[in-house]
């Protein structure tokens, strides 16, 4: 098992990300834990820099979804009786998220929203791809695999309500 | 519309749902079940004074709101679930407040 995280995840930045062959479970669920965290810290960061309702209503959604798939995920690790493994992806994860929040933040007004929008698309549509073509073929655990369907068909949901905030937004003019 | 139980959550809720919305009216029950952002069944024909408990199953939140405002479970969570009875006639297009690509009708006879 191969796979890519591009450079879209991360905005504009030209890093490619290869995670190693075959994650095993507990980095699989470290990974999923960490792409629901950082889309929570971006939706903090809309809330606290945006006044536009479209923007503000998405991050609202991405917080409280996100919320709620990792809270479920964290009662299954509880359950489970496990600990997820810190790995190379979810590093590499984390530094783009860091280096992508810095961008934003130096944003404002229609700037910061259509930066913003765009990278939640983007940011959705690759998690969404490794979840959904990596992670899920990958993982063993019966309960885990549940947890990650039930994770993409929720995310799923979010890119294309990113894809319409970004249309919204007319970005392109 | 009358809305009898809000927010009720898990088994505590299921039964507290019960006693609120059973006997006292006399009327149908019925179910509609949310999962995976999907509202099952999506079309329901029920008649006047039916109640219909709306049980959440996905992990994410979500709402079965009138799209007229007539009517409105609110937040729903794993498991919770909310019953409203439907005593007029007429049809109702309603949606998730949060992931207003979820839709569903309901048509209430005579
Ligand atoms: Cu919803």
């Amino acid at each position: 098992m191969k796979y890519l995280l591009s450079a879209i995840a991360l905005g504009l930045s030209v890093t490619a990300v290869q995670a190693q062959d075959g994650m095993n479970d507990l980095e699989i669920a470290h990974t999923a834990y960490t792409a629901g965290q950082i889309d929570i810290r971006y939706a903090h960061l809309a809330l606290a820099m945006s006044d536009t309702p479209a923007v503000r209503e998405f991050a609202a959604l991405m917080l409280r979804d996100h919320m709620a798939v990792n809270d479920a995920a964290g009662a299954l690790i509880t359950e489970l009786n496990v600990t997820p493994q810190d790995n190379d992806l979810s590093q590499a994860l984390l530094s783009g998220a860091a280096q992508k929040r810095a961008e934003l933040s130096a944003l404002s007004g229609k700037a910061f929203d259509c930066a913003y929008a765009a990278n939640e698309l983007g940011y959705h549509q690759i998690v969404n791809s490794t979840v959904k073509d990596s992670f899920i073929p990958a993982v063993t655990v019966a309960p885990l695999k549940g947890l990650l369907e039930e994770a993409l068909v929720t995310f799923q949901q979010h890119e294309g309500h990113a894809e319409m905030m970004l249309a919204g937004l007319q970005c392109g003019n | 519309m009358r809305q009898l139980t809000h927010l009720t959550r898990r088994r505590f809720g299921a039964l507290l749902g019960a006693i609120l919305a059973g006997p006292a009216l006399g009327g149908n029950s019925v179910q509609i079940e949310i999962r995976r952002f999907k509202f099952d069944p999506p079309e329901m024909t029920v008649p006047k004074g039916t109640t219909i408990t709306w049980i959440n199953r996905d992990a994410a939140p979500h709402t079965a709101t009138d799209s007229g405002g007539t009517w409105d479970t609110g937040e729903l969570r794993r498991d919770d679930e909310a019953a409203i009875t439907f005593d007029q006639a007429g049809s109702f297009d309603y949606v998730c407040a949060y992931h207003p690509n979820m839709r569903a009708r309901i048509t209430v006879t005579d």
